[in-house]
């Protein structure tokens, strides 16, 4: 069991790094383009969430991880062309679609998961496991982070 | 060099008719690839270039347009000169012995890539020197075999090696075979390979059987022996690849709030989909909630990274955040965010409040209260959903 622990390793930073990056990212974002108009809302909510992801994945370490490097990979292919910041149909490896015939309800539940966890699509089950630990705890951190602005910028 | 002389002469006395048939000073006439290749190693054994005899033959094989005898040219004389004299004085040898084989039977294609068959097998062959006389006579026998194609002759090379082999290695094949059939033919094959092989041998089979199944027992405790036995390595990988799944999914339960008192992988895994959706559903709402809030931001937010890099950023959040409520006006703007806003802040509770020791629970609350009960957050995820555009 000690090397199970060894090998499942999900520590994530403290939350003040996560709040460090998003706030960066967020001045970065109001630098590039200031906002001007309400029709824009859309547009900006989209920006605002890309933010949110990319600084969880900048804070999360960079390219450290399966997941953080597909997400910012992502982001910069999304960069070059305005297109909206969506979850994207990965390749299916043959190695998956054998392990679809193993276990059909894990598997099929497994594939889902896939769809979720950016960079899943060429993971092995296991390793998704791994990253998806890894990936909620990152996503939780940063729902904690967001709400505190949130709640600090809210009205009473 | 006196041995190869030596076998020169042999080859000269069996085949000396086509020497004099086609005297080497016109190498271009030579009707058949055969002989020019026969008198070029002519050419060679009298002390011409090594060289020009390469070229003479590549020509001298573009006659007869078969690729794969080019393909067994450039891959016969390298660069290294001794390799190229050797095979020069095989090609002879095979050649000579050609001409024998030409007199038995009809001069074909098949014939022609069995003599570069014998060149490319000769130099891989550790006899040199004493060799090529059995080693001609075994292709022989081998082309009276094998003269039917030539892809039966390309093969022929491939059955002299395994010839050469002997029988461990049809050996190595069957027991390959027999560790695929099951576990109830395995027994018998057991007690046929104690009749077949020497003890020695035997011994290590078993040994090498042995082995995989204690690294298992080792590694995994509750694995059963007479199966780990009994199952091939397929089913042993795929035990351990199902074990760390499982493994890792333990790791998960105690991360997914509420997936602990879940039996079942796939309901399991149902709940961690939920919770990650949930997650990215959350980062969204609060992505439009902060862009509602964005123009504040604007401000003080340089200050507010300042602060908040160096100091721990729980308790100064609020107090800072305080200080920049947004304008009446604005708000008026975003008047429809108001009851998601209200709601939130009532949702939470005390969260600011809180903040400073007790935020990590009250959050697990709150998202526990979402996927438990699902009377007050419905309103909440009802709102998100309403609102957010995908």
């Amino acid at each position: 069991m000690a090397s199970a622990d060894k090998l499942i390793n999900t520590d994530v930073p403290e939350k003040d790094v996560f709040a460090f990056h998003f706030l960066q990212s967020l001045s970065n974002l109001r630098k590039q383009n200031p906002f001007d108009t309400p029709d824009q809302k859309n547009y900006r909510v989209r920006k605002i969430k890309k933010a949110a992801y990319v600084s969880m994945a900048r804070a999360a370490g960079g390219s450290s991880r399966l997941w953080s490097r597909a997400l910012l990979r992502r982001a910069d292919k999304d960069d070059n062309k305005i297109v909206r910041f969506s979850r994207r149909k990965w390749k299916i490896s043959s190695k998956r679609r054998r392990s679809n015939q193993r276990a059909p309800v894990v598997e099929e539940a497994a594939e889902r998961l896939r769809n979720l966890v950016p960079g899943g699509g060429g993971m092995e089950t296991s390793k998704l496991m791994e990253e998806t630990a890894h990936y909620i705890k990152c996503l939780s951190m940063q729902v904690k982070v967001m709400q505190c602005l949130v709640d600090g910028l809210s009205p009473k | 060099m006196s041995d190869k002389d030596e076998f020169a002469a042999k080859k000269k006395d069996l085949v000396n008719t086509p020497v004099d048939l086609y005297p080497p000073e016109n190498p271009m006439l030579g009707p058949s690839p055969m002989m020019d290749s026969f008198r070029e190693t002519l050419w060679h054994d009298g002390g011409f270039n090594v060289h020009t005899d390469a070229d003479t033959s590549f020509r001298g094989n573009n006659n007869i347009d078969i690729p794969l005898e080019m393909g067994w040219n450039m891959a016969q004389f390298p660069a290294d000169s001794g390799f190229i004299e050797r095979a020069a004085k095989f090609s002879f040898f095979g050649c000579g012995e050609m001409m024998m084989n030409q007199q038995q039977s009809s001069l074909g294609v098949p014939d022609s890539t069995g003599l570069f068959l014998q060149d490319t097998q000769i130099p891989s062959g550790s006899k040199l020197d004493n060799g090529p006389l059995t080693d001609a006579s075994k292709l022989v026998k081998e082309r009276s075999i094998n003269n039917v194609s030539e892809d039966s002759q390309s093969s022929g090379g491939n059955g002299h090696d395994d010839a050469k082999c002997g029988q461990t290695s049809s050996k190595g094949f069957s027991s390959k075979k027999r560790k695929r059939i099951g576990k109830d033919c395995e027994e018998e094959e057991d007690k046929k390979q104690k009749d077949e092989q020497s003890p020695t041998s035997n011994a290590n089979k078993t040994n090498s059987e042995k082995q995989p199944s204690d690294s298992l027992k080792d590694g995994y405790i509750h694995m059963r022996a007479r199966r780990g036995q009994a199952t091939n390595s397929h089913s042993l990988a795929e035990r351990v690849r199902r074990e760390k799944i499982s493994e890792r999914m333990k790791f998960l339960q105690d991360l997914v709030p509420g997936c602990d008192k879940v039996t079942g992988k796939a309901v399991m895994l149902d709940e961690i989909i939920n919770y990650v959706q949930s997650l990215q559903c959350q980062i969204e709402f609060l992505s439009m909630k902060l862009s509602a809030v964005n123009p504040v931001l604007d401000f003080n937010l340089e200050s507010l990274l300042a602060k908040d890099a160096l100091q721990s950023s729980a308790p100064t959040f609020p107090h800072n955040m305080s200080m920049l409520y947004p304008p009446v006006s604005y708000l008026s703007q975003t008047g429809f965010m108001q009851p998601n806003i209200s709601s939130m802040s009532l949702l939470s509770g005390g969260l600011k409040r809180q903040e400073t020791h007790g935020y990590e629970s009250d959050h697990h609350n709150l998202v526990h209260m979402n996927h438990e009960t699902g009377t007050a957050p419905d309103h909440e995820d009802t709102t998100a959903d309403m609102k957010v555009e995908p």
